[in-house]
């Protein structure tokens, strides 16, 4: 462990250790380098002692492989649950639930208390509103095709838009919530719950359905049939999207396109694209959690502070890029470009980009999404769509850096957040 | 019930079964990681991910091939994985030494072999020496804290440190080559 017993040796050996250590000043990282680029004994050795560092850490440490399976089984039985319907539920019923910032490995729980409280909502609701076909509203608000506020029972072929989330209940237990702006039609009950998403997304907790009977939930791109699951259906002019909690569905295209969804997992439904269930498990992360570490500063002067990024060149040009690249992304962030007219948000290593345009109103600062996954590019800024535009012009869908480039003037970035699937 | 019928069965959505090959293979995947990285929650988290991949990613698994040679391909990306994300996270300095060090995780069979001789050398050690290791490794301690404790320099529990893995390492050989450590 003292290198090969010289002075030498045993110098770089401590100098090891202080890297062990995360306390490694610039000089003696750059003799350790040396040694360890040099080759040779030495450098074997070096390697051997980090390695056995490793191993001693796991000598040292008393889980047991039971341990490690029970942890291993409560992650799964976190993700098998629905969670974000919980978000809906716990409004309406008057408590908060916040969602984790930091990197989370588990979906949040559902709350058995919550899943009582729809149950007994619902069960009111319907002892109130007497027998018949069709959801009841139990929450939120919303307007009917005709204008009229949507409440009590929402009969066959109803057009519904929600204005704030809009909860429903069926007497089944089964429980749809519109996100604000959703639009949903109710169709026919007669072989099974039948409701078409036309625009907007729905949460849904689908009671087990009788044999025979599936629950059909359709989007003008696809069509999912659901025996007992939860799940989040969003529907947007030429693309559909479905995150499973819990359960399985099978989503069907006109085109003849299938696929299965399970637990944990989301779908994407494009015409003309594969379809494809991927992971599910993104969760939003900020983008600058350790300063501007991980951030390269390429032109311009920039620093963080009080959260708010900030760059800005005396004369010319300011661009901040990530150290690492991204593949499929969704960033937000709110923006104010002082000094200059446009910022660009790069992506794919400055293969394409959105010019965000400064704003007078809220201060200067304008809300900005941008949304990079399986080549198909978005973004918008104050709500409104910009377009991306090639830089290099090169495959939308290949990993790179993304960056920050501003002409002139300055630039602040604040509330920025970082969602990979 | 051999493993073959556990991954079936796990397959088929059965999450004992599961549990069982994590047990099965949760030493080795250890072993892989503590290779390349020292933090043991920094391991545990790496693990963890790379079973609940292998979870999420059952359902397209060929029925029939090895299990351990796939599930340690994915515990091989997920500690890749986890130096990318560290590096862009590093000072200037241990950024350096990473990229000079060049860690690629590789499966060593005997790692896990090679922890549970350890753990028996750690037993061995002398309270005072054996305390030391076990706030460096296990509770992860910075030496500056630990020679606050003890009224020393930080270089002097360096030194005490590369003594005591030096004993250990010696202890390791001789059980290794079969004889009493």
């Amino acid at each position: 462990m003292s290198g090969d017993g010289s002075e030498a040796g045993l110098a770089s050996a401590l100098r090891l250790e202080a890297y062990l250590d995360e306390r490694l000043d610039a000089a003696s990282a750059a003799a350790l380098v040396e040694d360890l680029r040099r080759g040779g004994p030495m450098a074997a050795q070096l390697r051997a002692q980090a390695a056995f560092a490793g191993l001693l850490a796991q000598a040292a440490d008393p889980t047991d492989a039971e341990a490690v399976a029970r942890a291993v089984a409560e992650r799964i039985d976190a993700e098998s649950r629905p969670s974000a319907l919980v978000r809906s539920v716990d409004r309406g019923i008057g408590r908060a639930t916040r969602r984790r910032s930091r990197p989370a490995r588990a979906w949040r729980w559902w709350p058995a208390a919550a899943a009582a409280a729809v149950f007994a909502v619902a069960a009111l609701a319907w002892s109130m509103a007497g027998p018949a076909t069709g959801p009841v509203v139990v929450g939120g608000e919303g307007r009917l095709a005709d204008g009229s506020a949507a409440s009590g029972r929402l009969h066959p072929g109803i057009l519904v838009e929600a204005a704030t989330v809009l909860r429903l209940a069926y007497p089944d237990g089964s429980a749809v919530a519109l996100e604000p702006g959703a639009r949903l039609r109710i169709d026919g009950e007669a072989d099974g719950m039948r409701l078409h998403l036309e625009h907007g997304a729905i949460e849904a907790q689908i009671a087990h359905q009788p044999a025979g009977r599936p629950c059909r939930i359709s989007t003008p791109d696809c069509r999912i049939e659901v025996v007992g699951t939860s799940f989040r259906l969003a529907a947007a002019e030429g693309r559909s999207e479905l995150v499973m909690a819990s359960g399985e569905v099978r989503v069907a295209c006109d085109d003849g396109r299938s696929l299965a969804v399970r637990a944990g997992e989301r779908a994407e439904i494009v015409p003309g694209r594969p379809l494809v269930a991927r992971p599910a498990h993104a969760v939003a992360t900020a983008l600058f959690p350790d300063g501007l570490a991980g951030w390269r500063q390429l032109d311009g002067i920039w620093t963080i502070r009080d959260g708010v990024v900030r760059g800005s060149a005396p004369a010319g040009r300011s661009r901040l890029a990530s150290a690492r690249d991204y593949r499929d992304v969704e960033l937000t962030c709110r923006m104010r470009i002082v000094g200059a007219e446009v910022a660009e948000l790069q992506v794919g290593d400055y293969n394409w980009f959105a010019r965000i345009p400064a704003v007078v109103k809220d201060g200067g600062w304008t809300e900005v999404r941008l949304t990079k996954r399986g080549g198909v590019l978005a973004c918008t800024a104050g709500g409104q769509p910009v377009e991306f535009e090639p830089g290099v012009g090169q495959d939308p869908a290949r990993p790179g850096c993304i960056s920050v480039y501003i002409r002139t003037g300055s630039l602040e970035i604040a509330d920025a957040l970082i969602t990979e699937p | 019930m051999d493993e073959e019928a556990l991954v079936g069965q796990a397959m088929d959505g059965d999450r004992e079964a599961f549990a069982e090959l994590v047990r099965l293979h949760q030493g080795r995947l250890r072993g892989m990681a503590a290779l390349c990285v020292v933090g043991r929650d920094d391991v545990h988290d790496i693990v963890q991910e790379a079973f609940i991949d292998a979870w999420r990613g059952l359902p397209r698994f060929e029925a029939g091939r090895p299990f351990g040679p796939w599930l340690r391909t994915i515990c091989r990306n997920r500690i890749r994985r986890f130096l990318r994300d560290r590096r862009a996270q590093r000072s200037r300095e241990l950024a350096a030494v990473d990229e000079a060090l060049a860690l690629e995780p590789e499966d060593d069979p005997g790692a896990e072999r090679r922890i549970a001789a350890l753990r028996t050398c750690l037993a061995g050690l002398e309270a005072g020496h054996r305390d030391v290791i076990l706030r460096r490794y296990r509770d992860d301690a910075a030496v500056q804290d630990i020679a606050d404790d003890l009224g020393r320099t930080p270089n002097a529990v360096s030194m005490l440190i590369l003594r005591i893995k030096s004993a250990l390492q010696r202890c390791l050989g001789q059980r290794l080559a079969g004889e009493p450590g």
